[in-house]
């Protein structure tokens, strides 16, 4: 397989666009190099920006592989369908928007829209991201549709608007609005959440890692089942090694007030 | 001195399944399993043939509770889906904490939650995780958690061999040591009760609608009055019938139950080892005794 390392060869100081390196072709050296991205909306060449290298590695999937981009690097990872994308620094909004298959690996914090519209696929963000992570794009109607994005820092406010399907897990704090107009899916808070958690939330499950939270939408429903429990937890801990929550953790369930006539349900901590 | 005929077992290719059923302890997941796999000895009338292939502990299922591993034979697609289908809803469903995972892959659905969703009369609530969907129902235990899909897969019925003896008593043990040690094995599964049929039978009938009746020349009381395959000595013949879900699974399923009761030394009564064939017709597989042993 290959991998392809992209440093700049400038300080990127304005709107860099990369979308269109998602229809990468990892075999042909030449129109890598061709590449068109837009830079201060003027369309550049890859190569006039960025320094290539290019390497065979050993791995099953292919890899692309960024360093020194920053939070003006915009639409990474758009519609992203397999192999590898590894950013070993911070980087701009609509990571992974889109995305349709394959892993996204940053080693730092992204802006807003990280995830938005995803169709599957897996985004690790190791430090902190913006607003709208997984939700619908500006105009757009539903958020991300499956796929799983992996926070290990905080995720700002609107997390999760209008989500359809999907895992988001957040290690961190969540800001304000999270999971509002959710119409399904799964979201993971395992900190701190800002207010009006779960407005508008049609169907979709919310997991809070604190022992009360108030709500007025939500009403106490019965308990957590062991075996979905178990699903959750061993998919989290063998795909991810993430230990989601204790294994013997109780969790009391909360679902939307029956006269609003949806099924989305919040489970806390007894 | 126990003798293996010259022989061969006839099997037929089958459509298999392999559905994980969990609980919240072993013994819960076993009465469910065995509540799935009753009424499923045979094809003949019961429209599958079930049994447990193993136990599973928590670390080996989806949701990391106990479980039990099951595999369904059945001769067409449809019936196999009906099969599964009935049965998990009334069997599985019913039982106390229980859930159910498909435990194969394939190319071939067979509707598991996806059908038996309904039952949560809109209460039903989908997960995806890991790209495949569970269903949860509501129940008055909790939720039964369901797999959208089992898979169908290729499996092979009707492996067997005969164990031929002076007395019941005899036959029986050595019948239950092949089965002891067959039962450990994987991917394979004995349908009948205990492992151990008594009635095997043959194609047809001399009436009209029968579609199998007794193999009339392996029962001791018909001999004198019909061509027998039983020497003045045999007083009782017991079979073992194995499906799997490849030929060489049933094979060494085989081996490994003849070769227990041939190295078993305290076994007595026992004269001859054979194995039920109809003459090639009915299947594609053709086990040789003695070249399963080997």
């Amino acid at each position: 397989m290959k991998r392809i390392l992209l440093q700049p060869k400038i300080k990127i100081q304005s709107e860099l666009d990369l979308r269109n390196l998602s229809n990468i072709d990892f075999g042909k050296k030449n129109s890598i190099n061709s590449i068109k991205i837009l830079y201060q909306n003027r369309e550049k060449k890859l190569k006039d920006l960025f320094d290539l290298k290019f390497e065979d590695i050993k791995k099953k999937e292919c890899e692309l592989v960024f360093r020194g981009l920053n939070k003006y690097c915009n639409y990474l990872g758009w519609k992203w369908k397999k192999n590898i994308l590894r950013i070993n620094s911070n980087v701009g909004s609509f990571l992974g928007a889109k995305m349709e298959g394959g892993k996204i690996f940053v080693n730092g914090s992204a802006e807003n829209h990280v995830g938005s519209e995803m169709k599957n696929g897996t985004i690790f963000i190791k430090f902190n991201v913006s607003d709208f992570v997984g939700a619908s794009l500006p105009g757009g109607k539903g958020g991300m549709s499956g796929g799983t994005i992996i926070i290990y820092g905080e995720a700002k406010d609107y997390l999760g608007l209008n989500m359809r399907r999907g895992i988001i897990y957040v290690n961190s704090d969540a800001g304000n609005f999270s999971c509002n107009n959710m119409v399904a899916g799964t979201v993971i808070l395992k900190k701190n959440v800002g207010e009006s958690l779960g407005l508008g939330m049609k169907r979709g499950t919310i997991f809070l890692n604190r022992k009360s939270y108030s709500n007025k939408c939500f009403k106490e429903s019965g308990g957590l089942s062991d075996s979905f429990f178990g699903l959750l937890y061993n998919y989290f801990l063998k795909k991810h090694g993430i230990k989601f929550f204790d294994k013997d953790v109780k969790l009391k369930r909360f679902c939307i007030d029956s006269k609003i006539d949806e099924v989305g349900e919040l489970f806390i901590k007894e | 001195m126990i003798k293996v005929e010259d022989t061969f077992a006839e099997a037929f290719s089958m459509k298999a399944s392999r559905l994980i059923i969990t609980a919240y302890n072993q013994s819960w997941a076993i009465k469910a399993a065995e509540s799935f796999c009753g009424f499923a000895t045979s094809v003949i009338a019961c429209g599958c043939e079930a049994g447990i292939e193993s136990n599973l502990t928590a670390d080996q299922t989806p949701d990391g509770r106990p479980g039990v591993s099951v595999l369904v034979f059945s001769m067409s697609s449809k019936e196999l889906a009906k099969q599964i289908l009935n049965r998990t809803g009334q069997c599985i469903m019913t039982s106390p904490t229980s859930a159910v995972f498909s435990g194969n892959s394939g190319e071939e659905k067979i509707p598991l939650g996806n059908a038996l969703r309904y039952f949560g009369d809109g209460f039903q609530i989908s997960k995806m995780i890991d790209e495949k969907r569970y269903w949860r129902i509501p129940v008055m235990d909790g939720e039964f958690i369901c797999e959208d899909f089992a898979y169908q897969m290729k499996g092979i019925g009707g492996g067997n061999f005969l164990i031929l003896g002076e007395d019941i008593a005899n036959v029986l043990k050595a019948a239950e040591l092949a089965v002891n040690k067959i039962n450990k094995l994987k991917s394979v599964i004995l349908p009948f009760p205990g492992g151990i049929v008594r009635s095997g039978s043959k194609v047809g009938s001399k009436y009209k609608n029968l579609i199998a009746s007794t193999n009339f020349e392996y029962c001791p009381t018909l001999k004198g009055m019909v061509k027998s395959k039983l020497d003045k000595k045999i007083a009782c013949v017991l079979e073992i019938v194995i499906d799997g879900i490849k030929k060489e699974d049933v094979e060494l399923a085989m081996k490994v139950g003849i070769l227990e009761i041939l190295r078993t030394k305290s076994l007595t009564g026992i004269n001859r080892i054979s194995a039920g064939n109809y003459g090639g017709k009915l299947g594609p597989y053709l086990f040789k005794l003695k070249s399963v042993i080997a």
